[in-house]
């Protein structure tokens, strides 16, 4: 095979069982890799009405036939399960240098189930995969961990880890990879951490074969295109921090718990404060030019101490400005606390977001949390982030999630997610498409499934209304097809997506690695089967319609001045319309014949 | 004259391409492979993460790794300064790794090999960061000063 | 004359004239200079500019600036 590795491994940490079978062609072929080829295994295999926090649930690795060849930010890997925070399918995306490293051992896919009886790490040296005993390092932070696990002899390995916060089995605890590369997404990591899995390390001395080089060596100048191009010269100079300028000026940076779309703040938390203040250098994915990877270290005279990667942009919205802390420094402090902690930074500032509304409403007092905790905290923030990393006071009841905690303090609606996950930083009632992505998404609001901006915001290939809905469905299932197709093939979507062609030039990667002739129009289809698969996945658990939700604040609070002011999300409008074109019924699920055609059993 | 790959430091981004690429350079006979392990340019972060490094051989004026091998595997071209390894010689000690302090020599299957400057060198395409450049000149050393500074 | 004050941001900070750290900065332009004139005034060539923000509200190449104004000049960016 090329492209793919051809194997699978599967390892139960119960029984200790460790065995090796073939990738099966058809299966490649129909579903990719990554989070396709995840879902599939899991929509065969998994006992759907599992504890997510049990035994039964299977978590899976999976790269894609592109990781580590020469397509464009040829990286990544995703983690796919059945989430412990939105009860659905979920895929979590993350780059750095594991996924690569994953792939060099030989398998394309690992698949872990059961629990093991206690602490332990999996070791994968090429051929030899052993299950190690890791009460030694049960109980470090992620970077504390890596540094245990390579030191001496295993200096080359790379490992993905749980913190504390997986641990503790937070609801949106993260994977870590290569200190601040994070599967973070829907609480992948506590998955991992209820299986007792600390951590797995990875070496390997195999290579991914490809079918034509000529068409990666001509890569190399694609490549070198995007880089120079305007954008690429921005992204790899500021990384995705500079959005916080795109944002903030066209009134879409949450702010104050979605309240707002504009914060006052943004110009000391974007891209350009953390190039002058807190930068070391950039950093790059493996196998990819961009450079928008943030090497950053707090100075010497900061309040707060710390190095590490980051912030991203989303957490600048999400411990930044979603909470009201105008501060790079704290929230480079923050940032830090989630990487180390293991914890997903969206779902943390969520959280956040979420009490400190109720905490203004009175709905949580000082007695509750031990202290207060109002807007622009940061000290207040990083002692609760530490709280819910280590399930203590307060900590205990957030770290189950946002919505929990509304429903529980008695305001659901100030919860700022769908379908139990937290949002990500882009207001909806300023780009009404992105609205209907978040309700739409297999895994509530993850971003990752798609996104709008490139249209709605930055007018390409064509500008677009924002405020309304024309158009929108048609935008939306276009990028979610797109996407699940990137995920499954194992590159990040930033270069594709910020190119006009990316997708043509995806098809021709594709093509070049695997052998097998794929048009555009066939990586969407398959995109689109993915989708399917993942929404007939939660069909089976009861998800319809009703749970394609967004709150009140989106579709009935005018928005805040500034462009787009007293607009709202028109989502019952979109959504029909939706399910319409992607041939599912008036309930939101797919038909027979939708699923038929598709070839989806 | 001395023939090399030249490595800047700080135009570095940690993307392993030119490793990458090296590898697909040297796949097995029919394959094209991405094999990052049999790679002569291996890409490493240091431990504070402040440095990247592409260890490539420097072709060193005086080569420990020449010095090093008991069956005399290794030269130094007197025309273009590189040093090469003899692979039907080398007999896998792996005293040349241990000798080289820029940890630019490695193992594949038994064998040691390092960079031996290809004509037309595709780690250098392959940098989008401008971090690689083949040379052809006369200052070895000072490179060799330089990299001492940011070894690993 | 008007004062009015730009924000340049990501790579268009290269641009100000105080200094390219600056977060912001004032200037003064005859009245009724339009963006445009803006923009030519700081030698920013228009294909540089993805969205022109002025009092946050859209603003295009002929919008009219007044005394007081601010506006922000964003490059081309996509999200993630």
């Amino acid at each position: 095979m090329k492209g793919w590795m051809g194997k699978i491994l599967r390892v139960n940490l119960t029984t200790g069982e460790i065995v090796t079978e073939p990738l099966d062609p058809r299966l490649a072929q129909g579903y990719v890799g990554g989070r396709g080829l995840g879902t599939k295994l899991l929509y065969d295999e998994l006992d759907i009405n599992c504890d997510p926090l049990g035994p039964e649930n299977m978590l899976i690795f999976a790269t894609g036939p592109l990781t580590l060849t020469g397509a464009l930010s040829s990286g990544r890997y995703m983690v796919v399960t059945k989430s412990p925070l939105t009860g659905t399918i979920c895929s979590s995306n993350s780059g750095g240098y594991f996924p690569a490293a994953f792939k060099t051992a030989g398998y394309d896919v690992l698949i872990l189930t059961g629990k093991a009886e206690r602490p332990v790490m999996l070791v994968i040296d090429d051929d030899r995969v052993t299950i190690e005993d890791a009460a030694s390092i049960w109980g470090m932070d992620t970077k504390e961990t890596v540094s245990a696990i390579r030191s001496e002899k295993r200096k080359d390995f790379y490992v993905a880890c749980i913190g504390p916060a997986g641990e503790n089995l937070v609801r949106y605890a993260a994977i870590m990879n290569d200190d601040s590369r994070a599967a973070a997404r829907s609480g992948v990591g506590a998955v991992m951490g209820s299986k007792n899995l600390k951590a797995v390390a990875v070496r390997g001395t195999k290579g991914v074969a490809v079918a034509d080089p000529e068409v990666f060596l001509k890569s190399l100048v694609i490549s070198d295109h995007v880089k120079e191009s305007d954008l690429g010269i921005a992204f790899g100079e500021f990384g995705t921090p500079l959005f916080v300028d795109v944002m903030n000026a066209n009134n879409i940076m949450p702010t104050k718990n979605f309240q707002y779309g504009f914060f006052e703040d943004g110009d000391v938390i974007n891209g350009a404060e953390i190039i002058d203040r807190t930068l070391v250098r950039g950093k790059s994915c493996y196998g990819c030019s961009m450079n928008c990877g943030r090497n950053t270290r707090l100075p010497e005279d900061s309040k707060y101490q710390g190095s590490g990667d980051g912030p991203e942009y989303e957490t600048c919205y999400s411990l930044g400005s979603n909470i009201l802390v105008g501060d790079l420094d704290a929230l480079t402090k923050m940032n830090y606390i989630c990487n180390e902690m293991g914890m997903d930074t969206m779902d943390a500032g969520s959280v956040l977001g979420a009490v400190m509304e109720l905490y203004e409403m009175g709905n949580i007092t000082d007695t509750d949390l031990g202290y207060s905790l109002e807007w622009g905290d940061a000290d207040g923030s990083i002692r609760l982030l530490y709280q819910i990393a280590h399930r203590e006071g307060f900590g205990d009841v957030a770290a189950q999630g946002g919505e929990h905690v509304a429903v529980e303090y008695g305001a659901p609606d100030v919860f700022m997610g769908s379908k139990g996950q937290g949002f990500a930083g882009y207001h909806p009632r300023g780009m009404v498409g992105q609205g209907l992505l978040y309700a739409t998404s297999p895994e509530g609001g993850n971003h990752t499934t798609g996104n709008t901006i490139q249209r709605e915001i930055n007018g390409i290939p064509e500008p677009m209304d924002p405020f309304t809905a024309e158009g929108k469905p048609e935008l939306v299932i276009s990028r979610q097809n797109e996407t699940a197709f990137v995920d499954s093939a194992g590159v990040c979507v930033f270069p594709y997506m910020l190119m006009d062609n990316g997708i043509e030039l995806l098809a021709e990667f594709y093509t070049a690695a695997t052998g097998l002739k794929h048009t555009e129009g066939d990586l969407r289809r398959i995109g689109e089967r993915i989708f399917n698969l993942e929404r007939e996945f939660n069909r089976r658990l009861g998800f319809a319609k009703k749970d394609d939700t967004l709150p009140k604040r989106l579709t009935e609070e005018p928005h805040t001045p500034g462009i787009g002011e007293g607009n709202v999300v028109p989502l019952a409008e979109m959504l029909d319309r939706y399910y319409s074109l992607r041939g599912w019924d008036l309930d939101g699920l797919p038909t027979e014949g939708t699923l038929e055609s598709l070839g989806i059993e | 004259m001395s023939k090399r790959i030249a490595f800047t430091e700080e135009n570095c981004t940690n993307c392993h391409l030119c490793s990458m690429y090296c590898s697909l350079v040297f796949s097995e006979q029919g394959k094209y492979e991405y094999r990052p392990a049999i790679s002569r340019i291996r890409v490493s972060e240091s431990d504070d993460q402040r440095t990247y490094a592409a260890h490539v051989c420097l072709q060193c004026a005086e080569p420990a790794c020449m010095d090093a091998c008991p069956v005399g595997a290794i030269t130094k071209d007197p025309h273009t300064g590189v040093v090469g390894i003899d692979s039907w010689q080398c007999t896998g000690c792996e005293s040349c790794v241990d000798a080289c302090e820029f940890d630019c020599v490695f193992m594949v299957e038994d064998v040691a090999v390092k960079c031996e400057v290809c004509d037309d060198p595709l780690c250098v395409k392959a940098c989008a960061a401008h971090a690689l450049h083949l040379v052809e000149d006369d200052q070895v050393d000072e490179q060799g000063e330089l990299y001492r500074e940011v070894r690993i | 004359m008007i004062e009015v004050t730009i924000v340049l941001a990501g790579p268009l900070r290269r641009y100000y004239r105080t200094s390219e750290t600056a977060k912001h900065e004032r200037v003064q332009l005859s009245s009724g200079a339009t963006i445009r004139d803006l923009m030519d005034h700081y030698g920013i060539p228009r294909e540089k500019v993805s969205h022109i923000v002025v009092n946050r509200l859209r603003g295009e190449m002929d919008t009219v600036l007044e005394d007081g104004d601010e506006i922000r000049l964003i490059p081309l960016a996509a999200g993630g």
